[in-house]
């Protein structure tokens, strides 16, 4: 812990004594002083607003969740007049939604429940977006010096739909800030689904994986994807590209790329391999098992235990002895797993399934 | 010159730029800290942590939990734990031999049968008297694990060893969790480019006065009592004002062992928790970090400082005293075992600029204080003091104290704003006004005692008891839709 | 019918509770899980829906405590999405999984599967 002592310096009296004259204290110590109290003059200050801002935007909030959801359950467009001409009866309009502070607030909560609605709810929301020139606050976020100003601009943009405005979003792609790069590049792919991955080709640095979760969570598996495109990205330099492209394939489930997959178990960092194994939970083939066998000598222990758990879900019976072996290796955890794994297959080979006119027959339990 | 002018002149000049170099530390680390929690905050504006909570591709986590005589409390504190809004993750707590009904008060409450768990003892530990999961599909999420008393340590290299998961967090179980606090604490970990993050350590707030309900802090109040009252200004100034602005230069030493994160996967390679030292968890991250320093490999410790962690401190002086000894043995016991670093250049930032800080203005300031203070009163009583010019220097350097101290409350006020009341503002400045005549001095001295513990080789935590937090109904109002 | 709606997120909150009333039904609607569980001893709703992730219990947890007692239907509505998550509610004992973004008519249509 930092501590701040008085007693240090008592120590220093005899120097400095002999170098300062203690009026040279005093007047710092007024100084000090000074400063103390404006600083604490401050405090109250922003307290007091900080109280105000808080209970206003309460205020703001409780009247927007009504408007706000019955904007959402109107069914046709002659409701949604009525509802906007009830609001401008109330100069609610005109009052809260003219207010810098109230439009902001508006935006947050419009983005905010426009991801955990969908239909017609949620193109009334961007209806709302529009109509009310919500826009143009982001695009004027968007145009910002501050960073976080514009990040936060990009995001709402896409969140809302706001196509026509790709190129300027696309421009933020290539900013030195990264956080506005790569929420750029989020938004891209929200806009245009797998196109937008393009910056994929030319990227240098990393990508987390946190902007990889996010990526994934914008890409569904309706989407359209180019099988061209993954096969190029695995075969890139930047190993957080490769990483990305696996688990690209593992959620679109490209069973024309299992052997590039394949050839992945063997790249030389440590998390495309553990990539490539995951995936191949998705796109096994016939001999992906034997495959996956053959890699586990000269896996790491990570890559052991992610091995076994494929194989427990895709093992076959003629591997039985591979487990077996496995029984007494000295990891109690990878001990554990081949056991899970020969029991599993032991399962699906014993069930034995009743026909009616009595004839036993093996059956495989997936 | 003769020697004694030598002596003397060295002895004071030495001092003065120990002094000197103390307030230029303590400015820098205030600006740092400032510009590294404004950038955090920002950040935080946008992100969704609900794209985190909702993905399949969150890593997994392992919350260690060791217990010990925690039987008032450990009901709710578990209960808390399951209920944290993650998905991928187990609760393992680990009964370290205790004395009391922890173990059994838990069993009936969580369902909890004696199974098999297979797991590799990659770390040794004392034996295990037994592994339980809930025969209740509720609370499969938890395990808990009984074994003889060995220490904190020695319970969290049991957790280690049992944990399956990629990353741990090791709390106290008796702290209480903001329920997106893994969704938070978790987040370092996947943002680096590169490097690789092996641990993220996370703010503890002081819960004393806090009205908490259902293992929740519902209202934070500033503690009543006047000892815990002035640790929050302690913890405020030292965790806002100070881990900030370390993790920002990468240079980190110190993780709260009552709330990190760590990799799991290098804890083991490191040897996990040392049971020979009381500072087992700042010895850790010291130890990590020279793993992967010796390594060549590129690492990161990380920080957030969100308010996610709210523990009870201590309320009485004996308490506090046996607390500040235990940490002052601690961290000598960690600066020793790991010298070699000292101003080692193959150490980067920690080996020429964090060991030596924690040598010399966490480890040796006190005794330079203590020695100065012992000075000063022999001086007095010589009559050689030069009264006029002593108060000025005496204001000088108080001005600065209250005017760091008053800094801290600031960047409390801009930034998390737990204590909102004016009242509860000037009661921390009255805090800022009578620190250095009474809590300091105590803790100096509870310093000064656990040198001299140490050399003496005293091994021991001391008997924690426990308070319980303040329970209060919450009120709120249902609305009931017509 | 009487329907339960635990979710912590105030403007869904309310407007799963405007589309319920609109359809007819009346709405208890809290914001937090302990809260939820006491309106369900004391209205005795014919229909829950909960979120997941709320303050002081996880919509999982009602589903587990309900069970013990009851068979009232539990639809749960989350953004958690994870195979995992869906397997232990239905493992749990809930009748319906939604997963967010979803539709406020489409959450009426499956609301309207329960009526007596």
């Amino acid at each position: 812990m930092i501590s701040f002592s008085i007693h240090i310096l008592t120590t220093n009296y005899f120097f400095a004594k002999t170098l300062l004259p203690s009026r040279f204290f005093f007047d710092v110590s007024f100084l000090l002083l000074t400063t103390v109290m404006l600083v604490l003059v401050f405090i109250v200050f922003y307290l007091f607003y900080y109280l105000n801002r808080t209970s206003k935007k309460t205020e703001i909030v409780r009247l927007y969740s009504d408007i706000i959801s019955e904007i959402i359950l109107c069914e046709t467009d002659e409701e949604l007049k009525e509802v906007i001409a009830q609001l401008d009866a109330q100069k609610i309009i005109t009052h809260w939604f003219a207010e810098p502070v109230g439009r902001k607030i508006l935006i947050q909560e419009l983005v905010k429940i426009h991801k955990t609605i969908s239909g017609k709810g949620a193109d009334n929301i961007r209806w709302m977006y529009e109509h009310f020139g919500l826009v143009e606050d982001s695009l004027n976020d968007l145009a910002s010096h501050k960073w976080h100003r514009k990040a936060v601009a990009i995001q709402q943009l896409a969140e809302m739909k706001q196509i026509k405005y790709l190129t300027k979003i696309y421009k933020a792609t290539n900013s030195k800030n990264k956080w506005i790069r790569t929420e750029a590049q989020i938004a891209v792919v929200k806009l245009t689904g797998f196109k937008g991955l393009r910056f994929l080709n030319i990227i240098s640095h990393p990508i987390s994986q946190w902007q990889q979760l996010c990526l994934l969570r914008e890409l569904v598996m309706d989407h359209e994807y180019s099988s061209s495109n993954l096969k190029s990205w695995l075969c890139s330099t930047n190993d957080s590209v490769v990483e990305f492209t696996l688990r690209l394939i593992k959620k679109f489930m490209c069973f024309e790329l299992q052997k590039e997959v394949v050839g992945c178990l063997y790249h030389k960092a440590d998390n495309v391999r553990e990539a490539a194994i995951s995936t191949l939970t998705e796109i096994a083939a016939d001999e992906t098992p034997w495959l996956l066998q053959e890699r586990f000598a000269s896996a790491s222990r990570k890559e052991k235990l992610l091995i076994l758990s494929v194989l427990k879900e895709r093992g076959v019976e003629e591997q039985g002895s591979f487990f077996r072996d496995l029984l007494c290796h000295e990891d109690t955890r990878i001990k554990t797993a081949a056991r899970a794994a020969l029991m599993r297959i032991a399962e699906s080979a014993s069930n034995i399934y009743n026909l009616p006119n009595g004839v036993e027959q093996k059956a495989d339990v997936a | 010159m003769n020697l004694n002018q030598l002596l003397y002149h060295l002895f004071t000049y030495g001092i003065l730029i120990f002094s000197l170099l103390l307030v230029v530390f303590y400015i820098l680390i205030a600006v740092f800290s400032t510009l590294e929690t404004r950038q955090y905050i920002l950040k935080n504006r946008f992100i969704d942590y609900s794209t985190l909570a909702a993905s399949d591709h969150a890593p997994s986590l392992s919350i260690l939990a060791p217990a010990y005589n925690e039987g008032a409390t450990i009901i709710e504190n578990v209960r808390s734990l399951l209920s944290t809004h993650y998905n991928n993750f187990e609760v393992i707590i680990i009964n370290d031999g205790s004395k009391d009904d922890t173990l059994q008060k838990l069993i009936p409450v969580y369902e909890l049968v004696l199974t098999g768990h297979y797991f590799h003892p990659h770390l040794a530990t004392k034996k295990l008297r037994g592994i339980y999961k809930s025969a209740n599909p509720v609370y499969k999420k938890l395990i808990v694990v009984d074994k003889e008393n060995g220490g904190k340590a020695d319970a969290l290299n049991v957790g280690i060893n049992i944990a399956s998961n990629q990353y741990i967090v090791c709390i106290d179980v008796d702290c209480i969790l903001e329920q997106d606090a893994m969704l938070k604490l978790v987040r370092p970990f996947l943002e680096s480019e590169g490097q690789r993050v092996i641990a993220t350590g996370g703010v503890v707030r002081i819960a004393n006065s806090c009205e908490v309900n259902n293992g929740k802090i519902v209202k934070v109040h500033l503690p009543k009592q006047f000892l815990p009252r002035i640790q929050t200004l302690e913890y405020i100034r030292a965790f806002l004002l100070g881990r900030m602005a370390w993790s920002r230069i990468d240079g980190l030493l110190l993780i709260s062992g009552a709330f990190g994160a760590f990799d799991r996967e290098i804890a083991i390679e490191a040897g996990g928790y040392d049971h020979n030292t009381v500072g087992e968890d700042m010895e850790l991250v010291v130890r990590m970090r020279r793993y992967m320093e010796e390594r060549n490999l590129a690492y990161k410790v990380a920080y957030i400082p969100d308010p996610l962690c709210w523990t009870e401190a201590p309320a009485t002086f004996k308490i506090l005293g046996r607390q500040r000894n235990r940490w002052t043995r601690g961290t000598i016991e960690t600066l020793k075992l790991h010298k070699k670093i000292f101003f080692n250049k193959n150490y980067g930032v920690i080996g020429l600029l964090s060991y030596p800080y924690w040598f010399f203005f966490e480890f040796f300031a006190p005794l330079v204080e203590f020695t100065g203070f012992v000075g000063f009163i022999l001086f007095a009583l010589f009559g050689l003091i030069d009264w006029p010019f002593f108060l000025s220097l005496f204001l000088f350097v108080y001005s600065f104290s209250i005017l760091y101290s008053v800094f801290a409350i600031l960047m409390e006020v801009l930034t998390y704003n737990q204590y909102k009341k004016r009242s509860e503002i000037f009661k921390l400045l009255l805090m800022a006004i009578i620190e250095p005549f009474v809590f300091h001095p105590f803790v100096v001295w509870s310093a000064v005692r656990g040198n001299i513990d140490l050399l003496r080789k005293k091994k021991s935590w001391g008997e924690m008891t426990r308070q319980g937090f303040a329970q209060k109904p919450a009120v709120k109002n249902t609305a009931v839709a017509q | 019918m009487k329907i339960l709606v635990a979710e912590d997120e105030p403007i869904m909150l309310k407007t799963i509770s405007l589309r319920l009333k609109k359809d007819g039904h009346t709405v208890i609607a809290t914001d937090n899980g302990r809260e939820a569980l006491e309106q369900i001893e004391r209205e005795v709703p014919d229909l829950i829906i909960t979120d997941i992730m709320m303050p002081y219990s996880s919509g999982l947890e009602i589903v587990g405590k309900v069970r013990q007692s009851r068979k009232t239907p539990i639809i749960i509505l989350s953004s958690m999405g994870q195979e995992n998550i869906v397997l232990e509610a239905f493992n749990l004992g809930a009748d319906d999984y939604i997963t967010k973004p979803f539709s406020p008519n489409e959450l009426s249509m499956r609301v309207k599967r329960f009526s007596l």
